[in-house]
C-alpha cells in the first residue's frame, strides 16, 4: 500500500509527527502554531488534504460549532499514518526529508 | 383632538415633557395617529426591526416612538472570503471542501474569538489574514509578472 506515489513528503511527515504528538485530534491552526513556523498557514490544508487522500489521517467534521459559520475540521493520525511515520523514522527518512 | 393616543397637557401626560402643546397649534393640522411597521438600516449595517411604532403627525414635526424588538449584529453573521465564488468555479469540489472551506471556518473562528473580546480590529485582521492565506500562491505570479514586465520596460533591460 505504501508505494512511492503515496509515500508522504517531508512536510507531510512533519504534520504526521505533530498529529502523533498531540494524541487527540488537532485543528489546522493548532498544527501551524505547534510547528513553530515549519508549516505555513497557507499550505497546511494542502498537506492535510493530501494526507487525507493518501489515507494517513482521518478527518472529523463536526456538525455544529461554537462560532458562526461552518465548524472547523479536526484531524487525527490513523494507523496507517503511524506505521508510515514509524517506518520513516526507522530508515532515517524522516529527518532527512523534514530538513528539506 | 379626541384621539386618545395623543398626549395631552391637560391630563398631565409626561411622556414628552418638552412638548409645547396648545389648542392653537392643532387648529390647522388635525392630528391623527397611524400605526406602522417599518425597518431601519443603521449606519453600521445592522438591521433593526421595528415593531409597531407610533407615528404622530403634527405641525410638520414627526415624532417616532420606536422599540427595538430584535437586533441582528454582525457577530451572528458568518463571514466569507470575497473570492470564494471564483475558487468554487476553479477548484474541484473535494479540494474546495478540504482546503478552501477550512480557511473560511478558521476565519470565522478567529473572528468570533476576537469579537468575544470586543477586539474589532483583531476581527478585521482575521478576515484580512484569511483572504491572504487562502489566495493560491500561483495567482501572486500574475501581479509579480506584471510588475517585472513594467520594470523591464521602464529600466530598459
Amino acid at each position: 500500500m505504501l508505494n512511492g506515489k503515496s509515500w508522504p513528503s517531508g512536510k507531510e511527515l512533519e504534520v504526521l509527527r505533530l498529529l502523533q504528538s498531540a494524541g487527540s485530534g488537532m485543528y489546522g491552526l493548532e498544527l501551524v502554531e505547534k510547528s513553530h513556523g515549519a508549516i505555513g498557514r497557507a499550505s497546511i490544508y494542502v498537506y492535510l488534504s493530501r494526507l487525507e487522500e493518501k489515507g494517513f489521517v482521518t478527518v472529523k467534521r463536526p456538525v455544529t460549532a461554537d462560532h458562526p459559520g461552518m465548524p472547523r475540521p479536526i484531524y487525527r493520525i490513523n494507523g496507517l499514518g503511524e506505521r508510515a511515520l514509524a517506518a520513516a523514522e526507522d530508515i532515517g527518512l524522516f529527518g532527512a526529508r523534514a530538513r528539506s | 383632538m379626541s384621539d386618545p393616543t395623543l398626549p395631552s397637557p391637560r391630563t398631565g401626560n409626561t411622556q414628552w415633557p418638552d412638548w409645547n402643546w396648545s389648542e392653537q397649534d392643532l387648529s390647522g393640522y388635525p392630528p391623527y395617529s397611524q400605526r406602522v411597521g417599518s425597518a431601519v438600516r443603521a449606519p453600521h449595517g445592522e438591521s433593526l426591526i421595528l415593531d409597531d411604532p407610533d407615528v404622530l403627525f403634527t405641525d410638520g414635526t414627526i415624532i417616532v416612538q420606536v422599540e427595538v424588538k430584535h437586533s441582528i449584529g454582525p457577530q451572528a453573521m458568518p463571514a466569507n472570503i470575497l473570492w470564494s465564488p471564483i475558487a468554487r468555479m476553479l477548484m474541484s469540489p473535494t479540494r474546495y471542501r478540504t482546503e478552501w472551506l477550512s480557511h473560511v471556518s478558521d476565519m470565522n473562528y478567529e473572528r468570533h474569538e476576537c469579537l468575544k473580546r470586543r477586539d474589532i480590529r483583531g476581527a478585521r485582521w482575521a478576515v484580512l489574514r484569511a483572504h491572504y492565506y487562502s489566495l493560491p500562491r500561483s495567482l501572486l505570479l500574475i501581479p509579480v509578472g506584471f510588475l517585472l514586465h513594467q520594470l523591464r520596460h521602464w529600466l530598459g533591460f
